[in-house]
């Protein structure tokens, strides 16, 4: 019975054994599978943390500021510190990305070491992780670039190169060992096409802290002034009493405004070193003589006056001392024996130029805060600006101010309403002298007394000053016709109250200038620092509110040494006045003497103090300054450097919205777009509009004045106020003012880009911000007026369609419009989503900026609602990877380039 | 009997292991060892197939553009090819480390395919494929990354073949390389690009 079995049982060993064989060769392939699957997984685990590390460490290079990394004196560190500071940190923000990565369901962080070289990987252990991070440069195979100065400026990528030791889980068994893996990933080389539309409307300087100022001759007496028997201040015409007739609707018209003052005023003669005097006797005869034939204008007078005759009785009449005019001389109680002597006018012979503070908010003293802007209304600010164009004429529009606290300005205390006015003294100067032969020089401050016979309406040099705007024909907004009260809101100049930047430096923004102005003593750096090489190096002083004033209007300029420049007829000879404001308002500027005397003073006119105010206000002027420094430094530089990238820039324009002008398209552009192919000359007719001659040494067109007041014989508006630099058509050297533009254009390489827009011309010479003819560039640009950005819009959406541009296949395109507002008027909005529906087709993305820094509820719902996301937005509808960016403060602004930029330069080779 | 007893011992005792041992290994080699090997093979060569169309997916998403090539930085850098023409190289890359894997290159094998599928399904948008060579149509949806999920899709109609052909037999991954169609996807990384 027992041996079949044992027949049986080894007939089956072979079966057992092929059983035991393939079991057990099933066991190695699967065993084999497994491990080999973990190796795969592994290295694509490793692989993807790699491609993360690489490309957030590339993108946050990006996020550093990189900007003006030239070295001294630009900056105080060595040229190439920033970038090596972006790059050590961007590493380090590889390496941390990096070590977030897992492999094989374990975090990485505990096993890995960062090792220095890439022979290094090969010699990991089993479980560890070794990574090496450095510099590439995409432009040279992405060879590897030392991070070191100054060779790591070509370093503009990001390598991660990492080494796995696999410790297999099964075939170790077998005597296989640890299996290395490696992986790598490096960052790319991005093209970027952007377009930036920069807002320029008024509001973009809004929040810049100025003062205002109203200058004017007051005949107020020196301590020394002869005093002719019977003379008599009379009781009530101290300060205090000028104050309550001022503060009860009072005429003070023949005011004396203060008792004798050693410290104050003109104490020299009555015909001055210069020969310029105001006597009536004097100025009477010339003046007839000057006046006889002038044709008739809006301005002219039919009856040639004398300053007496000008006089009436009505000026007189509301005073209780007797006072009458007696062959046009005011006399008390109508005899030559009176307290007013007939051959000496107390106030004839004497008086100065006089500076009184505006009466001003009690904290900010910002353009809105100054002006009492309703900016629950007036969402987009006021277009009273601190540079030219300073459209004073609308500090009255959108106030919640009222009554005698109105601020507003009198332009009829100025030179002439529609001209230029540098090189002259206020509109109420009497002074007046001989001239060469027999004819008659003026100081052009009268009003009536401009060549070919414009005569201001104003007569008396005395209370002119005190009057508001009369003339109906100023066509300034809000310039109505009201009761003279209390001059102490009337103004003249707005300048701005900067601080002090440290000498041959920039200040870097944001910088806010003082609410109360204080001395400022300012060297400016050399050509690395500076582009205006008329001021480069020099150093300016601006002790006073006063040196501001005049600065501002290029009086201290000099063409020449020992010139006197645009100073000779200013009557600033005599010595000048600070006043404070009137009643319980501070004074915020000594009221001493201040000699400002081109043979003796403080302050000597000197080339280029103009310039050096402005350029001076120009980096205080809040929020643009920021503005400005943002899109160069956070944006522009920082793509420069890291991307391959083409620029464009559009300058808002004051051109109303599209319908009704020509229409805009490729094949018909909207007449300059960006103008004609001189836009970086001023030669030819162009598109661009060009900033004031601020040089003013060449200024032959006087209907163009540097506060922005256009005068009606522009053909191209005929009323005053609404006139405005309408790019269509042309411009000149000369005539409006700048608009920052030039196009994309891919014919240029990225540095000519970038020196585009900030030198204003992609090679060869640097056109200054105060450039008037030339300069497309980001400092180019001033705030002008309102916020009408479709058109600017359209024009950066067709910068990618036409010449000089040809399109770039790999290239993100973007338009980053920046606006501190909404569009004004509200029809301006239609277009401008048209444009976003046509970018959104045409594969560009729109990264707007909203700034709101006075937070306003309103103002933050309407730019979500024009900007935002949503499907009525302009980032909305243009899709494609747009974002819209809130901001409330500036540096928030800055935070926002840099996440555009960041945005836009993530890629991967 | 006595004769058929012994005889029937000295085979159990000596080569009865022997004899079925050498059946036993032939049976073990031609219907198991080399059959899983076969198998093994091909599906190891099916890996490297998906391998290939995975490199080449993620490699050409990270292209400039669809179909042409560009210069970078412009007019002075080095040329680098669309997506389609990356990807393909990248999969010829693959597939020439190891020949245990093959396709018949045609214009669409490997197929590079660019796709845009809605994001938001009540936005009321249709998907839209767009396979190279070949620039993007001018009237197909923009590829906008608001609107769409971007993606560029490499397929490879390929064969993994096993360790040894026979050919004798006629089954696909045991004694014939095994027609197989691998897929792969990658995010397009430069959406703008795709419509060059």
């Amino acid at each position: 019975m027992l041996k079949p079995r044992k027949i049986r049982d080894q007939k089956g060993a072979a079966v057992t054994g092929l059983v035991i064989a393939l079991m057990f060769f099933i066991l190695m392939a699967g065993l084999f599978a497994f491990d080999a699957s973990r190796v795969q997984m592994a290295q694509r685990e490793l692989t993807a943390t790699c491609d993360a590390a690489a490309l957030a460490g590339t993108a946050m290079l990006t996020s550093y500021d990189v900007s003006n990394d030239t070295g001294p004196p630009a900056s105080t560190q060595p040229a190439g510190s920033k970038l090596l500071d972006a790059q050590n940190n961007s590493g380090a923000y590889s390496y941390n990305m990096f070590l977030m990565g897992n492999v094989l369901g374990k975090w990485i962080r505990p096993q890995t070491s960062l090792v220095s070289t890439v022979g290094q990987l090969g010699t990991t252990t089993d479980g560890e992780v070794k990574v090496c991070i450095g510099l590439v440069d995409p432009l040279n195979g992405y060879s590897s670039v030392p991070p070191v100065i100054p060779g790591n400026a070509a370093g503009t990528a990001i390598g991660v190169y990492a080494g796995y030791g696999y410790h297999p889980a099964f075939i170790s068994f077998f005597g296989v060992g640890n299996v290395g893996i490696r992986a790598s990933s490096v960052g790319g080389l991005p093209q970027v096409d952007a377009v930036l539309v920069l807002d320029l409307s008024g509001s973009m300087d809004d929040l810049t802290p100025v003062t205002l100022v109203k200058r004017y001759w007051d005949a107020h007496r020196g301590a020394n002034m002869q005093v002719s028997t019977g003379y008599n201040v009379t009781p009530g015409y101290t300060t205090a009493a000028y104050t309550q007739l001022s503060t009860s609707g009072g005429v003070p018209s023949q005011v004396v405004y203060d008792e004798p003052d050693a410290n104050r005023g003109y104490n020299g003669p009555a015909t001055d070193n210069r020969g310029w005097t105001d006597e009536r006797h004097v100025a009477t005869p010339l003046i007839n003589t000057m006046m006889s034939g002038n044709s008739a204008s809006p301005y002219t007078h039919t009856n040639p006056p004398t300053y007496a005759t000008d006089l009436t009785t009505a000026d007189l009449a509301s005073q209780s001392t007797g006072a009458s005019l007696v062959n046009g001389t005011p006399e008390k109680n109508g005899s030559p024996d009176g307290i007013f002597n007939p051959d000496f006018d107390e106030f004839q012979g004497h008086g100065c130029v006089t500076y009184l503070e505006t009466r001003h908010p009690n904290a900010n003293q910002s353009i809105i805060e100054y002006v009492g802007l309703d900016t629950a209304t007036y969402l987009t600010g006021t277009s009273l600006n601190a540079l030219p164009p300073q459209n004073l004429g609308f500090s009255e529009k959108g106030t919640v101010l009222s009554g005698d606290s109105t601020i507003v300005f009198k332009n009829y205390l100025r030179h002439s309403p529609d001209k230029n006015d540098y090189n002259s003294a206020p509109g109420n100067c009497p002074l007046i002298k001989s001239g060469v032969g027999s004819g008659v020089q003026t100081m052009c401050g009268f009003g009536w007394v401009v060549s070919g016979g414009r005569c201001s309406p104003y007569k008396n040099y005395l209370t002119d000053h005190l009057h508001y705007p009369l003339a109906p024909a100023s066509g300034m907004v809000g310039a109505t016709l009201k009761p003279p009260y209390n001059h102490s809101v009337i103004y003249t100049d707005l300048v701005v109250n900067f601080g002090a930047p440290t000498n041959g430096q920039k200040p870097i923004q944001p910088v806010w200038g003082p609410n109360i102005f204080q001395a400022v003593n300012y060297t400016f750096g050399d050509s690395s620092v500076e582009d205006d090489s008329v001021i480069q190096g020099n150093s300016y002083s601006f002790p006073n509110i006063a040196v501001l004033v005049e600065a501002s209007r290029g009086n201290l300029d000099s063409p020449g040494t020992g010139s006197t420049g645009n100073f000779d007829s200013t009557a600033l000879h005599r010595g000048y006045d600070l006043r404070g404001g009137e009643g319980s308002y501070q004074a915020y500027y000594s009221p001493s003497l201040t000699g400002m005397n081109t043979n003796a003073g403080l302050v000597q006119p000197q080339v280029g103090y103009q310039r050096a105010y402005q350029r001076l206000a120009m980096w205080y002027s809040q929020p643009i300054a920021t503005t400005l420094d943002s899109c160069d430094q956070a944006f522009f530089q920082r793509l420069a450097a890291l991307t391959d990238c083409r620029f464009g820039l559009v300058g808002f324009s004051d051109r109303w919205t599209l319908s009704g002008n020509p229409a805009n398209s490729v094949a018909s552009a909207n007449t300059g777009v960006f103008g004609s192919s001189a836009n970086y000359t001023a030669s030819g007719p162009s598109a661009n509009s060009y900033y004031y001659d601020i040089s003013f040494t060449g200024v032959v067109n006087t209907t163009h004045v540097w506060d922005g007041r256009i005068g009606p014989s522009d053909a191209s508006c005929s009323v005053r106020h609404e006139c405005r630099v309408d790019q269509s058509a042309g411009g000149g050297t000369g005539q409006g003012f700048r608009l920052p533009r030039f196009p994309l254009n891919s014919s240029l390489n990225k540095a000519a880009c970038l020196r585009n827009m900030q030198k204003g011309a992609p090679s060869g010479s640097t056109w200054a911000w105060s450039n008037p003819d030339h300069g497309d560039g980001l400092y180019n640009g001033r705030p002008l007026n309102g916020t009408m950005c479709s058109e600017a819009l359209e024009t950066a959406r067709l910068a990618f369609q036409t010449a000089p541009y040809s399109i770039r296949p790999g290239s993100k395109r973007a338009i980053i419009f920046f606006t501190d507002g909404v569009p004004v008027p509200p029809t301006e909005a239609g277009p401008s989503g048209n444009t976003a529906d046509a970018c959104q087709t045409d594969g560009i993305a729109i990264f707007s900026i909203g700034l709101n820094m006075l937070g306003n509820g309103d103002l933050t719902n309407q730019q979500t609602a024009f900007l935002g996301n949503s499907s009525g937005g302009l980032s909305g509808r243009a899709k494609n990877g747009g974002r819209f960016f809130m901001c409330n403060d500036v540096t928030q602004v800055q935070q926002a380039f840099s996440s555009i930029a960041r945005r836009l330069t993530q890629s991967q080779k | 009997m006595t004769r058929r007893r012994s005889s029937i011992k000295r085979r159990g005792k000596t080569g009865a292991m022997a004899a079925e041992y050498v059946a036993t290994m032939y049976l073990l080699f031609i219907f198991m060892f080399f059959p899983i090997l076969n198998l093994g093979t091909v599906g190891l060569n099916a890996f490297f197939l998906w391998f290939a169309t995975n490199c080449a997916a993620t490699v050409g998403a990270k292209s400039q553009c669809f179909q042409q090539a560009v210069q970078i930085p412009s007019g002075t850098g080095p040329w680098y090819p669309g997506a389609y023409d990356t990807a393909r190289a990248k999969a010829t890359e693959i597939r020439n480390m190891f020949p245990g894997i093959s396709w018949v290159a045609t214009a669409t094998n490997p197929e590079v395919k660019a796709i845009a599928e809605p994001i938001d399904p009540a936005a009321g948008l249709s998907p839209y494929q767009h396979i190279g060579p070949g620039a993007w149509p001018a009237g197909a949806p923009r590829p906008d990354p608001d609107q769409y999920t971007l993606l560029l899709r490499v397929t490879i109609n390929g064969a993994a073949s096993p360790l040894i052909v026979v050919p004798w037999f006629n089954v696909p991954g045991l004694s014939k390389p095994m027609q197989l169609q691998m897929v792969s996807q990658a995010q397009f990384e430069n959406p703008p690009g795709l419509l060059f």
